[in-house]
């Protein structure tokens, strides 16, 4: 059963983890902390000391979500009371400083879906970690770079004496992997949702 | 259950793109935090029910997990009086070795002059003070103490 091992949940989540904490800011070290935190919920909700989780309507996939994203905001508040922000001022005419009047608020944003979104992404490139331990450092590179658009494939052939054929080989060999590795991080992430709390 | 990879549809470019551009300089979740990970996992797993607020956990040699809870401050070393948490046998605590105290919404850490100081996570990261984490390790003396913050919805 997923619930009665972290480290299962620790082998397949924690890059997406680090990733999507990356991506909702935060920086190397705090993401670190969330993956942290987030690990040790989970395994105090396995010996039973995690009553959140113990009194959850909802599937164990959707407590864990929960888990993920509320570390990271607790962290970006925590990051963003730091940072001090002066207001900007103007100067009119007669001289005079004044301060913008603040804008009304357009459309509220669908924050939730721009995180779930942005989970999805962090999922993907847990995936292409996953490539990247399967494949020698020069392979990665290049298929990274073709990812990025950073370079041709002439290019890339001239810059690591290989024929066009030989990368294109890698980018085929590349993806087929990581194909194979989203499908599996999907699926797990898919099977959490049919644990019931 | 095998896999079907070719039924997926392959990621769009630019969500590709997103990902290698996340991976850089991204960190690998080390062995030492999993090592950190399975030693909580192991306090845990013996320390029957705790309070939800913020505490330390440990294990004395041979004997089962205890816990302290920190209060508004806590006290840890060799000698510190009725109010903090004595660990008279630890050689290498000094009286007051250090001490754990809420500031705003989080647990500082803070070394008290202690003679052979105190490290978080590992024996490396030597600190004079610290804002903890749900998990840490506090390593003082030959004591390695976790952090646990059961109650935070912060």
């Amino acid at each position: 059963m997923w619930n009665n091992s972290w480290r299962r949940i620790y082998e397949h989540f924690s890059h997406a983890i680090l990733a999507y904490a990356r991506q909702r800011g935060l920086n190397d070290h705090s993401a670190e902390d969330v993956l942290q935190e987030v690990m040790t919920t989970v395994i105090r909700s396995q010996h039973g000391q995690e009553a959140a989780y113990d009194r959850g309507s909802g599937s164990f996939q959707a407590w864990l979500w929960g888990v993920i994203r509320n570390r990271v905001r607790s962290l970006r508040r925590k990051d963003q009371r730091e940072v001090v922000l002066s207001p900007i001022k103007t100067t009119d005419a007669d001289g005079e400083t004044r301060l913008p009047l603040p804008e009304l608020p357009q459309a509220a944003p669908d924050f939730a879906g721009r995180e779930k979104d942005q989970w999805q992404r962090a999922l993907l490139a847990a995936a292409l970690r996953k490539v990247q331990e399967r494949v020698t450092g020069e392979n990665f590179a290049i298929y990274t770079a073709l990812l990025e658009e950073k370079a041709t494939v002439e290019e890339l052939g001239r810059r690591h004496g290989k024929e066009p054929n030989a990368i294109y080989a890698v980018k085929h060999r590349c993806e087929k992997i990581l194909v194979s590795e989203a499908h599996a991080i999907r699926q797990a992430w898919e099977g959490l949702s049919q644990i019931e709390s | 259950m095998p896999s079907k990879p070719s039924r997926d549809p392959f990621p769009l470019s630019r969500d590709l793109r997103d990902a290698s551009q996340t991976l850089t300089g991204l960190p690998t979740p080390g062995d030492l935090l999993a090592r950190r990970l399975e030693l909580v996992a192991d306090l845990l797993a013996g320390a029957g029910s705790l309070p939800k607020e913020p505490l330390l956990l440990w294990r004395p040699a041979g004997q089962a997990a205890r816990h302290a809870v920190i209060g508004q401050e806590l006290v840890v070393g060799r000698n510190t009086g009725q109010t903090g948490l004595t660990l008279a046998e630890d050689a290498g605590l000094s009286r007051r070795h250090f001490l754990v105290r809420h500031a705003a919404d989080s647990c500082v850490l803070e070394d008290l002059q202690s003679r052979n100081g105190i490290a978080i996570n590992r024996p490396e990261q030597r600190v004079q003070q610290h804002v903890l984490r749900d998990g840490d390790l506090i390593l003082a003396g030959s004591h390695v103490f976790i952090f646990l913050d059961h109650g935070r919805q912060r």
